[in-house]
């Protein structure tokens, strides 16, 4: 986890390490992270701001945390051009996030794919919907709830009629 | 970590979602989960036409006109039905072996009950069904045209009638039906548009009629609040059909011949 302790948010955030500029972002819950432009520019969000040269001090990125910021930073300098040598290894290090093994996986996936949303990065978007969508397929009604911690919101006669018309679809 | 709440992700992510989930039994019941998730996935659904094998069986079966596959659904409330066919909106016209008629949406199986058709419906020959707007609408017209007797006639009631209404077509060689701006309208097979008067009958437009072929089909289509005539050529064996499409310029009381539909595709 590359970690930059600057506490001291209001600080001029335009560095640079050698003639890259580093960005500093700032996660929901304080976290600091000095990154280079050209990675975080992956994000179209960020791109915007530093063509807008709105990028000169610290980027507060809200509604994501330090720990899902890290692996968002995982994911932009692997996929850096020339950061892994052939497709091949990139997507089998991408493996690790398309599959959703349990709960925990779950809920990274969710964190990544609304920090992907938020800062709109079309590749970790395009992997995090895809592994939702195959955690999907196959499962009842009942067993997509459960799996997604999803409380039917239905009024009592709705749910009482979906599970009439369609017992197809909860007994799958 | 942030509060996980999968009910509550944005409209477009579950939109890239659900139609990565491509199947759509499991889009259907994802619509089944919570309220947000059915309001993406009705969405998703219209995607999907519906098609109907005519050959008795309870064959149902979606097309997917982004992925052009073909999926299977069941319904269990068709294994009671002497037949079956489809209607506007997505919904199906069922009628049993005692002529009670149905409507029935495949996707959430809502059944409206249309009045009994004894008298009228025999074996289904040159049937068609369509409706003025989604069933569920009250006002709602159901326009069934048939043949027997060696007469064309249409029967029109709404949801909650007791009786349906007949009307036989005299003269009428007809093809294709449709709603448009409020009214039924025929096309024959001859090229001649017709208004049906649902007191009166078959009311003769003005139009001038186009000159087709013994063998050419003609199907009415609206495409962006248009009136569209397409004039399918008659089997040329394994070529497909060489098709002309007309539009409809409501004014000038003329067909025009189209060039490009742009965008839309149209499937017959």
């Amino acid at each position: 986890m590359s970690t930059a302790a600057t506490a001291d948010a209001s600080s001029s955030g335009d560095t640079t390490e050698g003639s890259v500029r580093l960005l500093t972002l700032q996660s929901e819950d304080g976290e600091v992270f000095e990154v280079k432009e050209t990675i975080a520019t992956q994000s179209v969000t960020i791109k915007g701001m530093v063509d807008d040269d709105c990028a000169t001090s610290t980027i507060p990125v809200c509604n994501v945390t330090g720990r899902t910021l890290a692996m968002v930073i995982e994911w932009w300098n692997k996929h850096e051009i020339g950061a892994v040598s052939n497709e091949k290894e990139l997507k089998e290090w991408e493996s690790q996030f398309d599959t959703i093994d349990d709960k925990s996986d779950r809920d990274d996936v969710y964190d990544l794919l609304m920090a992907a949303n938020y800062l709109n990065i079309p590749t970790l978007l395009d992997c995090c919907t895809s592994a939702v969508a195959e955690a999907i397929k196959g499962k009842s009604t009942d067993e997509m709830r459960e799996f997604f911690d999803i409380k039917s919101d239905f009024d009592e006669k709705e749910e009482d009629a979906l599970r009439k018309e369609n017992q197809w679809a909860f007994e799958n | 970590m942030t509060k996980v709440r999968w009910t509550v992700l944005p409209r477009d992510l579950l939109l890239i979602i659900f139609k990565k989930v491509e199947d759509p039994s499991d889009i259907y019941r994802c619509g089944t989960v919570c309220v947000s998730w059915k309001s993406v996935a009705t969405a998703i659904l219209s995607h999907f036409i519906l098609l109907i094998s005519y050959d008795g069986g309870s064959g149902c079966f979606l097309f997917n006109t982004k992925t052009k596959g073909i999926h299977n659904i069941t319904l269990p409330e068709l294994n009671h039905v002497q037949f079956f066919i489809s209607s506007s909106f997505g919904w199906l016209l069922t009628v049993d072996k005692q002529y009670k008629v149905c409507l029935l949406n495949p996707f959430t199986r809502e059944q409206i009950k249309l009045p009994l058709a004894r008298y009228w419906l025999r074996r289904p020959r040159c049937f068609r069904v369509i409706t003025s707007t989604s069933p569920l609408d009250p006002e709602c017209i159901v326009l069934v045209k048939y043949y027997s007797y060696n007469k064309h006639s249409v029967a029109y009631c709404r949801p909650g009638d007791w009786n349906w209404t007949v009307r036989k077509l005299s003269n009428w060689s007809g093809s294709d039906f449709i709603f448009y701006k409020g009214e039924f309208y025929s096309i024959d097979f001859y090229g001649k548009l017709f208004r049906i008067c649902l007191r009166r009958g078959l009311v003769e437009s003005s139009l001038p009629q186009l000159e087709l072929r013994d063998t050419d089909v003609t199907d009415l289509v609206e495409v962006e609040g248009n009136l569209l005539l397409v004039v399918r050529s008659g089997c040329i064996s394994g070529d497909p059909y060489p098709c002309v499409v007309y539009k409809l310029d409501w004014f000038e009381k003329q067909w025009i011949r189209v060039r490009s539909i742009g965008n839309y595709s149209i499937l017959l």
